[in-house]
């Protein structure tokens, strides 16, 4: 049985605007001590995916319109409020984007870990201080006993976003969520995290969701690939044959963008046009009014993912029988 | 710290001498002079003269502005051209009570202010938070002699629940306990009508503050850590939002010792707002000298204990 599996979820926010389909009908699995990446452009439902999983979603705007999220064979979904505090964090972990916010600046490191750790695993004070600086060294932070002392507002983005790894650690989590871990971080940090991020999950066995825009950190780390557009995965592939052999449009366009060593281009390709807005999508192919390939019968209904074998699945009516 | 604090006291020495110089020249500038109210229409020109050289008024102004500065260093704020009485002393004698109704209603507006803010703000567009926030828009408009005279009007006169004026009476002959619940049913109206601005405000302040820090990354942290909402409102999120409330404590803190010129008033309150009010129908312009500068001095030591508690509450902050 899969660890993760998403059944068609939907996630809609209601605002003055209107409805607006953040994540639409989508579907994936994943297992043990694999990773995913999602991938797509701002706006595109990622995050709202994450968030979703989490089931962190701003409810006073943001709902579950439908679908299914099994974790470990339970509907997160359907599980009251308590029950899901004591997963999250727990066996389902998150880091975000941003390590410079992510962190409460009036507490200091160690207490913001050591507080997960009294949660979750019922130790006491001392314990949670003493696995919090053993934590700190495992994700490679020098001196992590001095470390445990200070506040987020002493160290770096890159030694912050190790604590925050640190502190999603803290509960053995079976699946960890990483949100643009390292879009606000140096390039050679980047490097870093994701080297650690990947070590980790070699050690314990989790499975990985990393969100990301950054094709480079995708290669890098998915075993899968989820493209997203406007809300719909368009495509899904393993990660390899996404890179060889890209089937949609959109993944084609976004592939496409990826500056060439070789080529000495003067301007940076990019995929015209823009993302349709959430609050007013387009009836058919989503994707149709900036799709090089769309024709009449793509804007007239909805596309369904067509299975390609080889795990292969994409929205274009050009793969649909 | 230590050594900021003994930067800070340092700096203050000049401040303090401007908040003299101030003092005295504002007063100066007030027409009338401390002699009218003691002059009738029949006082001969040389009764003026006389009283005006005895009190050293027909110097010049730099003069008597060295002369009232000199003394004041050595801690006498001068006498009461009323009732010759030691300034200082009768300051002194009106702090307890004014310290009694003020730090009462402080701490009650604090105390009450914040968790309503709170509620406010965790419950932000529902009928609480509406109903909240007309109350602190009337809490901070109505004046306090309004608000005053109508408590006095409904709960001392026609509900008869609390005695219209004054700190205690004089009749009364009970000790102890029961000698604290005396005192303490002349305290309840005066301490609410002093806390209902203060308290408007400090919970619009906690509120927009918990507002804007339920906004920030980190709680959304706290909340991923698996936090029950509680511990993600009152622990990780409260704090933060405190920063801002610590800026009118601090602001707060001269009202304590300045008292309530208008409440003490209403209220027949025997503290240093009355003393004000009755020195300025008493042109007696020693006394308010004295208690303009004894209030604008509190600044300084409160605006200190504003900063060092800045410093307790966020770590960024350090000197």
């Amino acid at each position: 049985m899969s660890l993760l599996e998403v059944r068609n979820l939907k996630t809609y926010f209601y605002t003055d605007a209107g409805v607006g389909k953040a994540v639409d009908d989508i579907s994936f699995t994943l297992d043990r001590g694999k990773t995913l990446g999602i991938v797509g452009e701002s706006g595109c439902g990622k995050s709202v995916t994450s968030l979703s999983i989490m089931r962190l979603v701003d409810t006073t705007v943001g709902r579950y319109e439908g679908g299914e999220i099994i974790f470990d064979g339970r509907d997160i979904l359907k599980l009251p409020e308590r029950e899901m505090q004591k997963l999250r964090g727990d066996k389902l972990s998150m880091i975000f984007q941003e390590p410079m916010t992510s962190l409460n600046p009036v507490f200091t490191v160690g207490y913001q870990i050591s507080e997960s750790l009294m949660l979750h695993k019922g130790m006491d004070k001392k314990q949670a201080w003493q696995r919090s600086i053993e934590l700190l060294e495992m994700v490679g932070i020098p001196e992590p006993a001095r470390r445990v002392d200070e506040y987020p507002h002493q160290l770096s983005g890159g030694m912050r976003q190790r604590v925050m790894i640190a502190m999603a650690l803290s509960g053995d989590p079976e699946l960890l969520i990483a949100d643009e871990p390292t879009t606000a971080l140096d390039v050679t940090i980047q490097a870093q995290i994701l080297a650690l991020l990947k070590s980790l999950q070699e050690q314990l066995n989790m499975a990985i969701i990393i969100i990301t825009h950054d094709l480079g950190v995708i290669a890098e780390m998915a075993d899968e690939v989820a493209v997203m557009y406007a809300g719909d995965i368009v495509e899904m592939a393993p990660t390899r044959e996404l890179f060889s052999d890209p089937k949609h449009p959109y993944t084609i366009g976004l592939m496409n963008s990826i500056p060439d060593i070789e080529e000495n281009a003067e301007r940076l390709r990019t995929l015209e046009g823009l993302v349709p807005s959430l609050y007013d999508m387009p009836a058919g192919c989503r994707f149709a009014p900036r799709c090089q390939f769309a024709c009449e019968q793509c804007s007239k209904s909805r596309i369904g993912l067509t299975a390609l074998g080889g795990g292969r699945q994409v929205r274009c009516r050009r793969f649909e029988q | 710290m230590g050594k900021y604090i003994r930067k800070r006291l340092l700096q203050a020495i000049p401040v303090v001498f401007g908040i003299t110089l101030l003092t005295f020249f504002i007063m100066k500038l007030a027409p009338g002079g401390p002699l009218g109210g003691m002059i009738s229409p029949r006082s001969s020109s040389e009764a003026l003269q006389r009283a005006q050289e005895k009190l050293g008024l027909n110097q010049p102004i730099i003069v008597q502005y060295w002369n009232w500065l000199k003394e004041l260093v050595q801690g006498n704020f001068g006498y009461s051209t009323f009732n010759g009485q030691n300034v200082l002393e009768m300051i002194l004698e009106r702090l307890p009570a004014t310290l009694l109704l003020t730090v009462t209603s402080f701490v009650f507006s604090f105390v009450v202010g914040v968790p309503l803010g709170v509620y406010s703000a965790t419950h932000k567009y529902s009928k609480g938070d509406y109903g909240l926030t007309v109350f602190s828009f009337i809490g901070i408009s109505i004046p306090s002699f309004f608000f005053g005279m109508g408590m006095i009007y409904i709960f001392a006169m026609k509900l008869k629940w609390f005695p219209t004026s004054g700190f205690g009476s004089a009749l009364f002959r009970g000790t102890g306990f029961q000698l604290f619940l005396h005192k303490l049913r002349y305290l309840v109206m005066p301490a609410l009508v002093m806390s209902l601005a203060n308290l408007s405000s400090v919970m619009r302040f906690a509120r927009s503050s918990m507002i804007e820090t339920l906004n920030q990354d980190y709680i959304r942290t706290a909340r991923a850590k698996g936090l029950a909402e509680r511990a993600v409102i009152y622990r990780h999120a409260l704090k933060n939002s405190l920063i801002p409330v610590i800026t009118i404590f601090g602001q707060s803190i001269p009202n304590l010792f300045g008292g309530a010129y208008i409440t003490e008033k209403v209220f027949g309150w025997p503290g240093m707002g009355l003393l004000g009010v009755d020195a300025i129908g008493n042109r007696d312009y020693q006394v308010l000298m004295g208690l303009t500068l004894f209030t604008a001095i509190l600044v300084l030591p409160g605006n200190l204990l504003a900063d060092i508690m800045y410093s307790a509450v966020d770590p960024r902050i350090r000197y």
